[in-house]
Protein backbone atom coordinates (compact mmCIF):
# COMPACT_ATOMS: atom_id res chain seq x y z
CA UNK A 1 0.00 0.00 0.00
CA UNK A 2 2.97 2.13 0.86
CA UNK A 3 4.94 1.66 -2.09
CA UNK A 4 1.48 2.07 -4.27
CA UNK A 5 1.08 5.42 -2.69
CA UNK A 6 4.98 6.42 -3.63
CA UNK A 7 4.34 5.58 -6.99
CA UNK A 8 0.93 7.41 -7.38
CA UNK A 9 2.64 10.33 -5.67
CA UNK A 10 5.96 9.68 -7.79
CA UNK A 11 3.80 9.69 -11.46
CA UNK A 12 1.54 12.98 -10.28
CA UNK A 13 4.91 14.49 -9.23
CA UNK A 14 6.43 13.90 -12.70
CA UNK A 15 3.20 15.19 -14.78
CA UNK A 16 2.36 18.24 -12.76
CA UNK A 17 6.70 18.58 -13.67
CA UNK A 18 5.97 17.99 -17.38
CA UNK A 19 2.60 20.42 -17.51
CA UNK A 20 5.37 23.02 -15.86
CA UNK A 21 7.66 22.43 -18.40
CA UNK A 22 4.65 22.79 -21.13
CA UNK A 23 3.94 26.09 -20.42
CA UNK A 24 7.46 26.95 -20.01
CA UNK A 25 7.65 26.17 -23.25
CA UNK A 26 4.83 27.94 -24.56
CA UNK A 27 6.10 30.87 -23.13
CA UNK A 28 9.11 30.72 -23.95
CA UNK A 29 8.22 30.27 -27.70
CA UNK A 30 5.78 33.19 -27.12
CA UNK A 31 8.55 35.77 -26.03
CA UNK A 32 11.10 34.00 -28.31
CA UNK A 33 8.78 34.77 -31.67
CA UNK A 34 8.57 31.49 -32.40
CA UNK A 35 12.15 29.93 -31.75
CA UNK A 36 10.75 26.47 -29.96
CA UNK A 37 8.23 26.25 -33.26
CA UNK A 38 11.29 26.26 -35.46
CA UNK A 39 13.38 23.76 -33.76
CA UNK A 40 10.08 21.70 -34.00
CA UNK A 41 9.49 22.01 -37.27
CA UNK A 42 12.91 21.38 -38.56
CA UNK A 43 13.20 18.21 -36.84
CA UNK A 44 9.62 17.79 -38.01
CA UNK A 45 10.50 18.05 -41.85
CA UNK A 46 13.83 16.18 -41.45
CA UNK A 47 11.43 12.54 -40.30
CA UNK A 48 8.76 13.89 -42.82
CA UNK A 49 11.79 13.80 -45.49
CA UNK A 50 13.09 10.39 -44.10
CA UNK A 51 9.82 9.01 -43.68
CA UNK A 52 8.64 9.52 -47.50
CA UNK A 53 12.23 8.18 -49.26
CA UNK A 54 11.83 5.44 -46.90
CA UNK A 55 8.24 4.92 -48.21
CA UNK A 56 8.87 5.44 -51.62
CA UNK A 57 12.29 2.62 -51.21
CA UNK A 58 9.96 0.14 -49.55
CA UNK A 59 7.32 0.85 -52.68
CA UNK A 60 9.72 1.20 -55.35
CA UNK A 61 11.76 -2.04 -54.64
CA UNK A 62 9.09 -4.37 -56.27
CA UNK A 63 7.69 -6.04 -52.69
CA UNK A 64 4.60 -5.35 -53.05
CA UNK A 65 4.97 -5.38 -57.20
CA UNK A 66 1.34 -6.05 -58.33
CA UNK A 67 -0.85 -3.57 -55.76
CA UNK A 68 2.53 -1.03 -56.67
CA UNK A 69 1.85 -0.91 -59.74
CA UNK A 70 -1.94 -1.21 -59.64
CA UNK A 71 -1.47 2.21 -57.48
CA UNK A 72 1.32 3.80 -59.77
CA UNK A 73 -1.53 3.74 -63.08
CA UNK A 74 -3.96 4.73 -60.80
CA UNK A 75 -1.35 8.12 -59.43
CA UNK A 76 -0.10 8.53 -63.13
CA UNK A 77 -4.06 8.34 -64.05
CA UNK A 78 -4.67 10.77 -61.20
CA UNK A 79 -1.96 13.07 -62.16
CA UNK A 80 -2.97 13.01 -65.96
CA UNK A 81 -6.48 14.09 -65.15
CA UNK A 82 -4.95 16.93 -62.43
CA UNK A 83 -3.19 17.98 -65.23
CA UNK A 84 -5.80 18.30 -67.55
CA UNK A 85 -7.92 19.79 -65.10
CA UNK A 86 -5.40 22.89 -64.83
CA UNK A 87 -5.40 23.18 -68.57
CA UNK A 88 -8.86 23.18 -68.89
CA UNK A 89 -9.53 25.66 -66.02
CA UNK A 90 -7.04 27.54 -67.16
CA UNK A 91 -7.93 28.09 -70.96
CA UNK A 92 -11.51 28.71 -69.15
CA UNK A 93 -9.61 31.70 -67.58
CA UNK A 94 -8.35 32.52 -70.76
CA UNK A 95 -12.14 32.76 -72.53
CA UNK A 96 -14.25 34.14 -69.54
CA UNK A 97 -11.35 36.45 -67.89
CA UNK A 98 -9.73 37.47 -70.95
CA UNK A 99 -8.92 41.30 -69.60
CA UNK A 100 -8.03 40.20 -66.16
CA UNK A 101 -5.69 37.69 -67.35
CA UNK A 102 -3.56 39.63 -69.29
CA UNK A 103 -3.51 41.80 -66.47
CA UNK A 104 -2.31 38.66 -64.65
CA UNK A 105 -0.14 37.12 -66.93
CA UNK A 106 1.64 40.35 -66.89
CA UNK A 107 1.56 40.55 -63.38
CA UNK A 108 3.07 37.32 -62.90
CA UNK A 109 5.56 37.76 -65.90
CA UNK A 110 7.01 41.18 -63.90
CA UNK A 111 6.97 39.78 -60.25
CA UNK A 112 9.76 37.75 -59.06
CA UNK A 113 9.28 34.50 -57.06
CA UNK A 114 10.94 31.20 -55.92
CA UNK A 115 10.10 27.55 -56.38
CA UNK A 116 9.55 26.11 -53.14
CA UNK A 117 9.25 22.43 -52.13
CA UNK A 118 5.80 20.79 -49.73
CA UNK A 119 7.70 19.24 -47.13
CA UNK A 120 4.61 18.28 -45.00
CA UNK A 121 1.91 16.66 -45.54
CA UNK A 122 -1.47 18.44 -46.57
CA UNK A 123 -4.08 16.20 -44.79
CA UNK A 124 -2.10 16.06 -41.04
CA UNK A 125 -2.83 19.34 -39.65
CA UNK A 126 -5.82 20.37 -38.07
CA UNK A 127 -5.56 24.05 -38.44
CA UNK A 128 -5.22 23.57 -42.46
CA UNK A 129 -1.25 24.39 -42.88
CA UNK A 130 1.45 23.11 -44.39
CA UNK A 131 5.07 23.65 -44.65
CA UNK A 132 7.71 24.38 -47.71
CA UNK A 133 11.16 24.37 -48.09
CA UNK A 134 11.63 28.03 -48.12
CA UNK A 135 11.75 30.83 -45.65
CA UNK A 136 13.08 34.33 -44.69
CA UNK A 137 16.73 32.67 -46.13
CA UNK A 138 15.18 32.60 -49.16
CA UNK A 139 13.40 36.13 -49.45
CA UNK A 140 9.96 34.56 -48.21
CA UNK A 141 8.03 37.00 -45.97
CA UNK A 142 4.55 36.65 -44.08
CA UNK A 143 1.39 36.99 -46.84
CA UNK A 144 3.26 35.44 -49.73
CA UNK A 145 1.26 33.92 -52.06
CA UNK A 146 1.99 30.14 -52.63
CA UNK A 147 0.67 28.86 -56.09
CA UNK A 148 0.32 25.67 -57.38
CA UNK A 149 0.36 24.58 -61.06
CA UNK A 150 2.56 26.77 -63.74
CA UNK A 151 2.10 30.47 -63.16
CA UNK A 152 2.84 31.71 -66.49
CA UNK A 153 -0.78 29.67 -66.99
CA UNK A 154 -2.30 31.83 -63.95
CA UNK A 155 -1.38 28.74 -61.86
CA UNK A 156 -4.19 28.13 -58.26
CA UNK A 157 -3.65 29.99 -55.40
CA UNK A 158 -3.60 27.32 -52.77
CA UNK A 159 -2.35 29.60 -49.91
CA UNK A 160 -0.84 32.18 -47.52
CA UNK A 161 2.53 32.10 -46.07
CA UNK A 162 1.52 32.52 -42.17
CA UNK A 163 4.86 32.13 -40.39
CA UNK A 164 8.85 31.97 -41.34
CA UNK A 165 11.25 30.55 -40.21
CA UNK A 166 15.28 30.72 -41.67
CA UNK A 167 14.40 27.75 -43.93
CA UNK A 168 10.90 26.51 -43.79
CA UNK A 169 7.63 28.76 -43.99
CA UNK A 170 4.14 27.68 -42.32
CA UNK A 171 1.01 28.07 -45.00
CA UNK A 172 -2.24 28.77 -44.52
CA UNK A 173 -4.63 27.12 -47.42
CA UNK A 174 -6.95 29.39 -48.60
CA UNK A 175 -9.30 27.00 -48.09
CA UNK A 176 -8.75 26.07 -44.94
CA UNK A 177 -11.48 24.93 -42.06
CA UNK A 178 -13.47 28.00 -41.25
CA UNK A 179 -11.59 30.38 -43.72
CA UNK A 180 -13.74 33.37 -45.39
CA UNK A 181 -12.51 34.25 -48.62
CA UNK A 182 -14.41 36.63 -50.78
CA UNK A 183 -14.21 35.70 -54.75
CA UNK A 184 -16.25 36.17 -58.04
CA UNK A 185 -17.41 33.56 -60.32
CA UNK A 186 -19.13 34.67 -63.48
CA UNK A 187 -18.99 38.11 -62.58
CA UNK A 188 -21.03 37.06 -59.13
CA UNK A 189 -19.54 37.65 -56.03
CA UNK A 190 -19.59 34.75 -53.58
CA UNK A 191 -18.38 34.50 -49.90
CA UNK A 192 -16.51 30.60 -49.54
CA UNK A 193 -16.02 29.37 -46.54
CA UNK A 194 -13.37 26.41 -46.23
CA UNK A 195 -13.79 23.17 -45.27
CA UNK A 196 -10.35 21.77 -45.86
CA UNK A 197 -8.72 19.44 -48.57
CA UNK A 198 -8.81 21.99 -51.09
CA UNK A 199 -12.64 22.72 -50.43
CA UNK A 200 -15.11 25.48 -49.89
CA UNK A 201 -18.58 25.95 -49.85
CA UNK A 202 -20.62 29.05 -50.92
CA UNK A 203 -23.78 30.41 -51.83
CA UNK A 204 -25.14 32.10 -54.83
CA UNK A 205 -28.37 33.78 -56.04
CA UNK A 206 -30.91 31.16 -57.29
CA UNK A 207 -31.04 32.36 -60.65
CA UNK A 208 -27.11 32.93 -61.18
CA UNK A 209 -25.79 30.72 -64.31
CA UNK A 210 -22.92 29.15 -62.84
CA UNK A 211 -21.72 25.63 -64.13
CA UNK A 212 -18.96 23.07 -63.61
CA UNK A 213 -15.89 23.83 -63.99
CA UNK A 214 -15.90 27.85 -63.76
CA UNK A 215 -13.11 29.53 -62.55
CA UNK A 216 -13.06 30.98 -59.00
CA UNK A 217 -10.89 34.49 -59.01
CA UNK A 218 -10.13 36.26 -55.30
CA UNK A 219 -9.19 40.01 -55.49
CA UNK A 220 -7.61 39.28 -51.85
CA UNK A 221 -5.19 37.11 -53.89
CA UNK A 222 -4.84 39.96 -56.73
CA UNK A 223 -7.51 39.03 -59.17
CA UNK A 224 -5.81 35.09 -59.06
CA UNK A 225 -7.37 31.54 -59.37
CA UNK A 226 -8.56 29.88 -56.37
CA UNK A 227 -10.68 27.08 -57.05
CA UNK A 228 -13.08 25.70 -60.02
CA UNK A 229 -16.78 24.97 -59.26
CA UNK A 230 -16.62 21.55 -58.54
CA UNK A 231 -20.57 21.36 -57.87
CA UNK A 232 -23.78 23.72 -57.67
CA UNK A 233 -26.90 22.35 -55.71
CA UNK A 234 -30.22 23.94 -55.80
CA UNK A 235 -32.86 22.84 -53.57
CA UNK A 236 -36.60 23.76 -54.38
CA UNK A 237 -37.97 26.42 -52.29
CA UNK A 238 -34.08 28.08 -51.37
CA UNK A 239 -33.55 31.27 -52.78
CA UNK A 240 -29.93 30.71 -53.32
CA UNK A 241 -27.70 27.61 -54.39
CA UNK A 242 -24.69 26.06 -53.15
CA UNK A 243 -21.88 26.31 -54.85
CA UNK A 244 -18.87 23.33 -53.93
CA UNK A 245 -15.94 24.78 -54.66
CA UNK A 246 -12.64 22.38 -54.98
CA UNK A 247 -9.13 22.94 -56.56
CA UNK A 248 -8.74 21.22 -59.92
CA UNK A 249 -5.07 19.63 -58.53
CA UNK A 250 -4.67 16.75 -55.73
CA UNK A 251 -3.17 18.33 -53.39
CA UNK A 252 -1.01 15.12 -52.64
CA UNK A 253 0.21 15.46 -55.86
CA UNK A 254 1.69 18.87 -55.58
CA UNK A 255 5.49 18.29 -54.70
CA UNK A 256 6.55 22.23 -55.52
CA UNK A 257 4.56 25.49 -55.08
CA UNK A 258 5.78 29.23 -56.52
CA UNK A 259 5.88 31.59 -53.54
CA UNK A 260 5.44 34.96 -54.81
CA UNK A 261 5.15 38.73 -52.86
CA UNK A 262 1.69 39.80 -51.28
CA UNK B 1 1.84 -1.59 -11.27
CA UNK B 2 5.40 -2.13 -13.20
CA UNK B 3 5.03 -4.68 -16.09
CA UNK B 4 7.22 -4.72 -19.40
CA UNK B 5 3.54 -5.41 -21.35
CA UNK B 6 2.70 -1.51 -20.09
CA UNK B 7 5.74 -0.19 -21.16
CA UNK B 8 5.29 -2.01 -24.41
CA UNK B 9 1.84 -0.93 -24.41
CA UNK B 10 2.86 2.94 -23.66
CA UNK B 11 5.71 2.73 -26.07
CA UNK B 12 3.46 1.82 -28.60
CA UNK B 13 0.88 4.43 -28.03
CA UNK B 14 3.39 7.08 -27.96
CA UNK B 15 5.03 5.61 -31.23
CA UNK B 16 1.90 5.66 -33.09
CA UNK B 17 1.10 9.42 -31.73
CA UNK B 18 4.48 10.44 -32.75
CA UNK B 19 3.95 9.00 -36.56
CA UNK B 20 0.18 10.85 -36.52
CA UNK B 21 1.72 14.37 -35.19
CA UNK B 22 3.84 14.42 -38.38
CA UNK B 23 2.22 12.02 -40.83
CA UNK B 24 -1.43 11.18 -40.62
CA UNK B 25 -4.57 12.86 -39.94
CA UNK B 26 -4.95 15.16 -36.67
CA UNK B 27 -8.27 12.59 -35.41
CA UNK B 28 -5.37 9.69 -35.32
CA UNK B 29 -3.35 11.61 -32.85
CA UNK B 30 -6.20 11.96 -30.70
CA UNK B 31 -6.51 8.18 -30.59
CA UNK B 32 -2.92 7.46 -29.09
CA UNK B 33 -3.26 10.46 -26.98
CA UNK B 34 -6.98 9.25 -25.35
CA UNK B 35 -6.40 6.01 -24.31
CA UNK B 36 -2.67 7.13 -23.11
CA UNK B 37 -4.25 9.05 -21.18
CA UNK B 38 -6.86 6.81 -20.01
CA UNK B 39 -4.57 3.69 -19.55
CA UNK B 40 -1.85 6.16 -17.72
CA UNK B 41 -0.75 8.61 -15.81
CA UNK B 42 1.09 9.86 -19.38
CA UNK B 43 2.89 12.94 -19.06
CA UNK B 44 3.60 12.01 -22.97
CA UNK B 45 0.02 13.03 -23.96
CA UNK B 46 1.22 16.46 -23.17
CA UNK B 47 4.14 16.75 -25.15
CA UNK B 48 1.90 15.24 -28.01
CA UNK B 49 -0.19 18.20 -28.36
CA UNK B 50 2.07 20.76 -27.53
CA UNK B 51 4.20 19.27 -30.41
CA UNK B 52 1.00 19.19 -32.70
CA UNK B 53 0.20 22.79 -31.89
CA UNK B 54 3.86 23.98 -32.41
CA UNK B 55 3.98 22.48 -35.83
CA UNK B 56 0.55 23.45 -37.28
CA UNK B 57 -0.30 26.29 -35.78
CA UNK B 58 0.86 29.46 -37.19
CA UNK B 59 2.21 32.63 -35.17
CA UNK B 60 3.64 32.27 -31.72
CA UNK B 61 0.78 33.60 -29.52
CA UNK B 62 -2.20 32.60 -27.69
CA UNK B 63 -4.71 33.41 -30.78
CA UNK B 64 -5.73 30.93 -32.36
CA UNK B 65 -6.05 28.92 -29.45
CA UNK B 66 -3.65 25.85 -29.84
CA UNK B 67 -6.68 23.47 -29.54
CA UNK B 68 -4.20 20.28 -29.09
CA UNK B 69 -2.41 21.44 -26.24
CA UNK B 70 -5.65 22.24 -24.13
CA UNK B 71 -6.95 19.05 -25.58
CA UNK B 72 -3.96 17.43 -23.21
CA UNK B 73 -4.63 19.55 -20.53
CA UNK B 74 -8.16 18.54 -20.27
CA UNK B 75 -7.29 14.73 -20.80
CA UNK B 76 -4.71 14.61 -18.65
CA UNK B 77 -5.90 16.59 -15.45
CA UNK B 78 -9.68 16.20 -16.42
CA UNK B 79 -9.63 12.43 -16.62
CA UNK B 80 -6.97 12.16 -13.23
CA UNK B 81 -9.93 10.88 -10.71
CA UNK B 82 -11.11 8.44 -13.30
CA UNK B 83 -7.91 7.00 -13.63
CA UNK B 84 -7.43 7.01 -10.14
CA UNK B 85 -10.53 4.79 -9.83
CA UNK B 86 -8.32 2.52 -12.61
CA UNK B 87 -5.15 2.31 -11.39
CA UNK B 88 -6.00 1.53 -7.59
Amino acid sequence: MNSYRHNNNKGRGILIFVTIIVVLLFAIDLFSRGSIRALVRTGATGMWEIGRETGDTIFGSGFFSSRRSLAQKNQALQDELSQLKVRSAAFEVLKTENESLRRIVSIVEEEDGITAPVVSSFKTSPYGTFMIGAGTEDGVQKGDLVIAGDPKFGGFVIGRVDDTDAYISLVKSIFAPGEITDAVVRDIGVSLEGRGGGQARGEIPREALVSEGDVIVSASVGARAIGIVGEVGKDSGEASQRLYVSLPISLSAIKFVYVVDK
Amino acid sequence: MFSFKNVYIRAILVFLGVLSVIFWSPWLVLIPMILLALLFRSWEVLLLGLAMDFMWLSGASIFPLPLFTLTALILVWGLEPFRNQLLV
